[in-house]
């Protein structure tokens, strides 16, 4: 009988110390398990992910200044600094040149320097593969500040919402617009009306790939700050 | 093995069942309320508002992407953003300006052929609040897709 009582004694007391090491490392099992599922599920996002990814590259653009050309590709720096490598198909690649709201065919040897092009074919992370490449004008569109009016020389500064100053020239050809601040509607404007605080929207032709600080605005949409202190 | 030998395993292993089930159901409790977020009982606390700044709508545009290509000579530019907020969307072509009366917007905007830099910003009511801004470029390049 003793024997019997040492060794449920003995059961007893190791069970439970196993059970309280268990108790211990319950969280790092646990830990262990769920990663290996959760990786998995991840694993199929991902791959969905990737191939809604390329599924979106085939319908995108990428455009830029060309900065050199020979026969076979195009380098050129896009708005963001960015470099991409065109490749072109003596057979595939077509050329157009955009004029207004028309385009007409071309052919590579149009394509100089400096030009601006849209090149929409197989993106592929720094290269693309080109299908159609478009001669087009770069429009760039900033909204920001006026911190300046120099009414001497028709100049505007601004500084944008991305902290960028600007002078613009505000030429005879500026279309010039302001927002009424009672019905909300857009009016034609004038140089006069712009004053040091409004809210400006503008719009300037970018010729080349350098950066600039001064343009000729083409349009601006001026914001009167007293439609935010209304 | 003697009959009392396995008896006495058998009657080991149970008791010790017992025992470690106990001592697991403890330690959980413990684990529980150690890693219990300190939040008061009364649930009244919970009514009040949170922070201005955490429920104001930022500006989003759902659709469409960036560097997007279509065929077509216009597009619909759907997002979100604070209600009450003026929104302003610049192109080249085309100037639009409308006081956000919900936090879903969907506009129609035209577009010219070739490369479309569209710039859309939301000013909040507020003046002590910045203005939100988001850029996109569309190509539109009449069936070349």
């Amino acid at each position: 009988m003793k024997k019997i009582l040492t060794y449920i004694m003995i059961m007893t007391i190791s069970l439970s110390c196993l059970a309280s090491i268990v108790s211990a490392q319950t969280d790092t099992p646990t830990a262990s398990a769920s990663p290996t599922i959760a990786v998995s599920k991840d694993i199929i996002n991902l791959k969905e992910k990737v191939a809604d990814a390329v599924k979106k590259e085939d319908n995108k653009a990428v455009a830029g200044f060309v900065e050199n050309k020979n026969k076979n590709t195009i380098k050129i720096m896009t708005d963001d600094g960015t470099e991409y490598a065109i490749k072109l198909d003596d057979t595939l690649t077509k050329y157009f040149q955009i004029i207004g709201n028309s385009k007409k065919e071309i052919t590579s040897d149009d394509i100089g320097s400096n030009d601006y092009i849209i090149v929409s074919g197989v993106i592929n992370d720094k290269s693309v593969t080109a299908n159609s490449i478009f001669i087009d004008k770069n429009y760039l569109t900033f909204a920001g500040r006026v911190s300046n009016v120099d009414k001497d020389n028709y100049t505007v500064t601004v500084i944008t919402n991305a902290k960028e100053e600007i002078t613009l020239d505000i030429e005879d050809s500026t279309k010039q617009y302001i927002l009424n601040i009672k019905t909300n509607a857009i009016e034609i404007s004038g140089f006069s009306k712009i004053k040091e605080g409004d809210t400006i929207h503008f719009v300037v032709l970018k010729t080349s790939a350098d950066k600039k600080d001064r343009y000729s605005a083409v349009k601006t949409f001026i914001i009167p700050q007293e439609y935010f202190q209304q | 093995m003697k009959k009392e030998t396995v008896i006495a395993i058998v009657f080991g292993i149970f008791l010790g069942g017992i025992v470690a089930f106990f001592i697991i159901f403890q330690s959980k409790n413990l684990e529980l309320n150690k890693n219990k977020a300190i939040a008061p009982k009364d649930t009244t606390s919970q009514q009040v508002p949170a922070p201005s700044i955490e429920t104001y709508q930022s500006l989003e545009v759902t659709s469409p992407d960036d560097s997007i290509i279509t065929d077509k000579d216009s597009i619909t530019i759907s997002g979100k953003i604070q209600k009450g907020s003026l929104l302003v969307i610049e192109s080249p072509i085309k100037d639009i300006a409308q006081v956000a009366d919900s936090e879903n917007f969907s506009v129609d905007f035209p577009l010219t052929l070739g490369e479309n830099s569209i710039t859309i910003v939301a000013y909040p009511k507020s003046n002590t609040l910045r203005p939100q801004q988001k850029d996109l470029k569309i190509y539109y390049l009449d069936s070349q897709l």
